[in-house]
């Protein structure tokens, strides 16, 4: 279903997977390239966009960034980036952001997945194997003979 | 092939069919899991994580990647070193990802019938810092590169074409980037003391007459020979040696007289290499600074057209 603005701009409904609708201008949802091709395809024409691998909550969050992005000009540049250090701080932790990584590579935009992503390589960076291992919930299925042999083979990583 | 499977297991699978048919994307193909997933591949997929820890710094990379089989078995994939070329950070987007195991050569001295395991330090990381077309004997070289990891392939090329049995390659130690010469002779390596030629080896470089060239980016060529590990410049060709003064641009190219009547490849008496350059700008040190700035903006390119002799300065 599209609406139309007093000024003009096309609106885009998108529902997510809880069932949540989100009405936005176009050329905020055209910034994922998945949403714009949909668009393209002429697919807004007949109801809402289902968006069926996205919450409402971390849609919501998605909207907030390409209404920032869509916005702001290069002039602005220096605003926006602390603008985005402040919403992936928001994300709190890892889930979140993973979550958030998950919809952006899905909705195909770029800026927030280099974002998302460089926020949790940042994350990984400087932990110990076990944290790493507690957060992403990796399994350690060396042999403790194997695992000595790795972690000799790498010692310069680990020192 | 890119595994794509960005629907996460937990999460429902609402009009899914509907919107298979509508987007048209392969967004959806769901690949078969294997037995053997991990738990973090479980909700996210390999592409993902790929483009996460591509990002991480070599030393983080390398722990991350000890944590499980799966992961280990990733270190020398293809994909994985090429995203670092691009992701990494900026120091380290040159640094190959190598599989320790796979640190064998064959020794030319012993007519290519064994292959030695070398005593490759197995704590770093080795990148080919130059590569050269200009080979002078095809047949070893493809062989070569046939039995031997392709990464080691420029110290192949430096062993068979001065038979010096020296080679470069630069070691990542923890967070700096050390440059040494491998001797494939004393089966052993010796840092290079020379801070001058480290700015380039990061470089690829163009190998003749024993030595890696670079072009400098201010007007010169410098120059490494492997057998001496003396460092020098050679000035850049100009109309005395009948050089046409070309576009300069960020590469050394060489053209061989000698080897222009044999035409087993078309296009061999015309070698060149060429590199991105673009790290190198950084890596200017404060003493060169100004005079780069002062051929700031041209682009420049270096073309040597001369024949052998020229080089021995």
């Amino acid at each position: 279903m599209s609406i139309t603005t007093e000024n003009n701009e096309k609106m885009i409904t998108l529902m997510s997977s809880d069932g949540e609708e989100f009405v936005v201008e176009e050329a905020v949802a055209a910034q994922s390239q998945t949403i714009k091709h949909l668009i393209e395809d002429g697919c807004s024409t007949e109801g809402s966009i289902p968006l069926p691998n996205v919450t409402g909550r971390v849609l919501s969050e998605v909207i907030q960034y390409c209404k920032k992005h869509s916005s702001s000009d290069d002039k602005e540049e220096k605003e926006l980036e602390a603008w985005d250090a402040e919403f992936v701080k928001a994300a709190d932790d890892h889930v979140a952001l993973t979550d958030l990584m998950m919809a952006a590579n899905f909705l195909d935009i770029k800026g927030l997945l280099d974002l998302v992503a460089q926020t949790l390589a940042n994350m990984i960076t400087g932990k110990s194997p076990e944290e790493v291992r507690r957060m992403w919930n990796i399994k350690n299925d060396f042999t403790p003979e194997e695992a000595e042999k790795v972690r000799k083979e790498n010692q310069w990583a680990f020192e | 092939m890119a595994i794509q499977i960005p629907l996460q297991e937990r999460l429902q699978n609402r009009n899914h069919e509907d919107f298979c048919k509508v987007s048209g994307t392969e967004y959806y193909t769901h690949q078969a899991s294997n037995s053997n997933v991990m738990e973090v591949k479980d909700c996210f997929p390999l592409e993902i994580v790929e483009e996460i820890i591509a990002r991480l710094p070599t030393e983080s990379l390398i722990r991350f990647l000890c944590m499980s089989k799966e992961w280990y078995s990733y270190r020398s994939s293809d994909k994985l070193n090429s995203l670092r070329s691009k992701l990494a950070p900026p120091d380290e987007q040159l640094v190959k990802i190598l599989d320790p195991i796979d640190l064998k050569v064959w020794n030319f001295n012993d007519h290519l019938e064994t292959p030695n395991t070398l005593s490759f330090p197995s704590d770093g990381h080795v990148t080919p810092a130059g590569f050269s077309h200009n080979c002078q004997d095809r047949r070893m070289i493809l062989l070569a590169i046939k039995v031997v990891l392709h990464m080691v392939l420029a110290m192949i090329l430096y062993l068979t074409i001065t038979k010096s049995f020296r080679s470069l390659y630069f070691l990542l130690d923890r967070m700096s980037v050390q440059t040494r010469i491998f001797s494939l002779k004393a089966n052993s390596c010796n840092q290079i003391s020379n801070q001058k030629i480290c700015e380039y080896i990061g470089k690829m470089g163009l190998f003749f007459n024993g030595a890696l060239h670079w072009y400098s980016g201010y007007r010169e060529i410098v120059a490494l020979d492997l057998e001496n590990e003396e460092f020098y410049k050679v000035p850049l060709p100009g109309p005395d040696i009948g050089c046409m003064p070309m576009q300069y641009e960020e590469e050394v190219r060489v053209i061989d007289f000698n080897r222009k009547e044999e035409s087993d490849e078309g296009s061999e008496e015309y070698n060149e290499e060429s590199d991105e350059g673009s790290n190198h700008e950084e890596s200017v040190e404060g003493s060169n600074k100004e005079t780069n700035k002062t051929h700031e903006g041209s682009d420049e390119e270096s073309e040597e057209g001369c024949d052998e002799r020229y080089y021995k300065v």
